[in-house]
């Protein structure tokens, strides 16, 4: 069965874009352009796992990610995180805070789906 | 009798031989008028040479006692004035003023400290009222202040305002004091008068050097509150600046992403194959792109410059390597504007540095020197090792900077006439970013050039000194 990833981005250009890469490396997708939205479908969707763009306004990147890692049944799930900012403090307060690999924005689609499927794998 | 010192002493003396006289008088009369009498009698009643004999002894033993009660009188009386002598001596030297007055506030007594504080002479004074020296409207206090020595029968010390002769003004401490005759009874008032205006003075100076004082350290706490003030308001601008940074980079990086992802899909076929023309389109929005995100990044570099945040990374580097790939990197370029790359690098020693920056560093030379070489030209790059450290240069054979332009070539911004007049591209950070890189690994960069003939940039890198960091 193919695994699910759930994209949060706000950016719907993004969201396309990253529909497409999924899609043809054979992964299904679900998508969230917010905060609440994100929580409550990974609830409901129970993904593998899920991209998340930290620059998410309102600063709803990293209170998706501590939320995710609150809640019991949805802490499991391994988080990409996603930003524009490249600052080794942005880095190490997203990985304290749960998330398991770090990729830049503007990304190369090879590293992205290379951090997926190792990440699936651990 | 002798003269004293004080000039009353003559009169003083007279009086008190007056007195003492007057005092002896009472004891001498009955003696002598006794003495007569007893001497007349027994003269009489005299028969036998041992009675005359006894008699005479008698009247000589009499005249003894009397001089002897006389003597005695005489000295007391002297022992007397003589306290008397010191005591007005005391009254006539002492600066403050000593006057006595009856009850009914007539001047008996008016010393020279008196004359001096007020003006008026002894003679002036005595028989005269205490009222000349009061200030008109204060006549009550006169009343008040006897009420109260009564009250308290004994001292009573007052401040107060009088006048003097001249009519000016002065501030005083009063002491009063009754004065009693033999049965106990207030006939008097003495006062002593000390002009205290010195004192007055000192205290209005000691209010205003501690009012100045107060307002001293008021401003002071003013000053400081203002200075906290700004500081906080700094630190909020910081902060701020740190946001807006923040943002920017993500508002500018957002957008590339999504125009990089979808060339990218485009060029990989996946919306249908495209021709050659279409594909060298799609290669020039992607070069532009990655254009966008060096400027992106420049202004970023530069802003962190500014907040001091700037991380560097520390890791060994071979600037030789660093050097070729820079060379392989450029060498598209550099064939594409016909222009000859050559390099020449020794073995050299690693250092510690971030390998990211430093070659962000050494790209941004070669591609100057790229675009400010006409084609035909050539631009060499060398590495090589002495004891000040590991050497790179970039020369090439492009249009050179003037000594004026040398002279401001690494701040922000600055960009050669020639530069803007050839429409070369570029935001003119690149060369204060270069600086900036190289400085914070503790090393020196040098400009060498000549208008029409070439340019040779010199970097210096030491071996063995760790990279800085720049923030503070």
């Amino acid at each position: 069965m193919a695994q699910k990833i759930l994209v949060v981005d706000d950016d719907k250009d993004i969201q396309r874009l990253l529909a497409l890469r999924l899609g043809s490396a054979g992964y299904e997708t679900a998508f969230a352009s917010d905060g609440i939205t994100a929580i409550s479908a990974a609830r409901q969707q129970a993904p593998d796992l899920i991209v998340l763009d930290l620059g998410l306004p309102a600063g709803d990147g990293f209170t998706v990610l501590e939320r995710l890692q609150a809640l019991p049944q949805l802490a499991g799930i391994p988080v990409i995180v996603l930003t524009a900012r490249e600052s080794a403090e942005t880095k190490a307060r997203a990985l304290e805070a749960g998330a398991e690999r770090f990729v830049a924005k503007p990304f190369e689609s090879g590293a992205l789906l290379e951090a997926i499927a190792a990440a699936l794998s651990a | 009798m002798r003269e004293g010192p004080c000039p009353l002493t003559s009169d003083i003396d007279r009086e008190m031989f007056r007195a003492a006289l007057s005092g002896a008088r009472a004891w001498l009369l009955p003696v002598l008028a006794l003495a007569c009498a007893s001497i007349v009698t027994a003269w009489l009643l005299a028969d036998t040479p041992l009675e005359r004999l006894t008699f005479a002894g008698s009247v000589v033993v009499s005249a003894a006692v009397a001089v002897f009660f006389g003597v005695r009188l005489a000295q007391e009386g002297k022992r007397r004035h003589e306290r008397l002598l010191t005591l007005a001596g005391i009254v006539e030297t002492t600066g403050d003023g000593v006057v006595a007055a009856r009850l009914d506030r007539t001047i008996t007594a008016w010393n020279s400290g008196a004359e001096n504080l007020f003006g008026y002479t002894a003679d002036e004074m005595i028989g005269g009222s205490v009222v000349r020296i009061v200030p008109p409207g204060d006549r009550h206090s006169l009343q008040d202040n006897l009420e109260q020595m009564l009250e308290k029968n004994g001292m009573h010390t007052y401040e107060v305002k009088r006048q003097r002769k001249d009519g000016s003004l002065v501030d005083v401490q009063i002491t009063l004091s009754p004065l009693r005759d033999d049965n106990g009874q207030v006939v008097g008032i003495s006062s002593i008068i000390r002009d205290i205006s010195e004192r007055r003075r000192l205290e209005a100076e000691r209010e205003q050097l501690l009012a100045r004082e107060r307002e001293a350290r008021a401003d002071a706490e003013n000053a400081r509150a203002l200075v906290e003030e700004q500081n906080r308001y700094l630190l909020k601008l910081d902060r701020l600046k740190d946001d807006f940074v923040a943002s920017v980079s993500h508002e500018l990086r957002t957008p590339v992403t999504s125009i990089n992802g979808y060339v990218e899909l485009l060029m990989e076929g996946e919306a249908g194959s495209l021709n050659e023309e279409q594909t060298s389109f799609l290669g020039v929005i992607r070069r532009n792109s990655e254009r966008l995100l060096r400027v992106v990044g420049d202004l970023l570099f530069a802003a962190e410059l500014d907040a001091r945040t700037v991380e560097l990374a520390r890791a060994p580097v071979d600037l030789a390597a660093l050097i070729a790939d820079a060379r392989d990197a450029a060498r598209p370029l550099a064939n594409e504007r016909q222009i000859e790359l050559t390099m020449d690098a020794r073995t050299v020693s690693t250092i510690e540095g971030d390998p990211g920056r430093l070659g962000q560093a050494v790209d941004n030379l070669l591609s100057n020197a790229l675009k400010f070489t006409p084609p035909g030209g050539s631009v060499a790059l060398r590495v090589f090792e002495t004891s000040g450290g590991v050497h790179l240069e970039i020369s090439d054979t492009g249009m050179g900077i003037s000594s004026e332009d040398q002279a401001q070539l690494f701040e922000r911004f600055f960009r050669t006439e020639q530069a803007t007049n050839a429409a070369i591209q570029g935001t003119g950070l690149g060369l204060s970013i270069v600086a900036a890189i190289v400085e914070a690994h503790g090393g020196s960069i040098d400009v060498e050039s000549e208008v029409g003939f070439g340019t040779t940039f010199r970097v210096v890198l030491p071996i063995g000194r760790p990279a800085e960091t720049l923030a503070t």
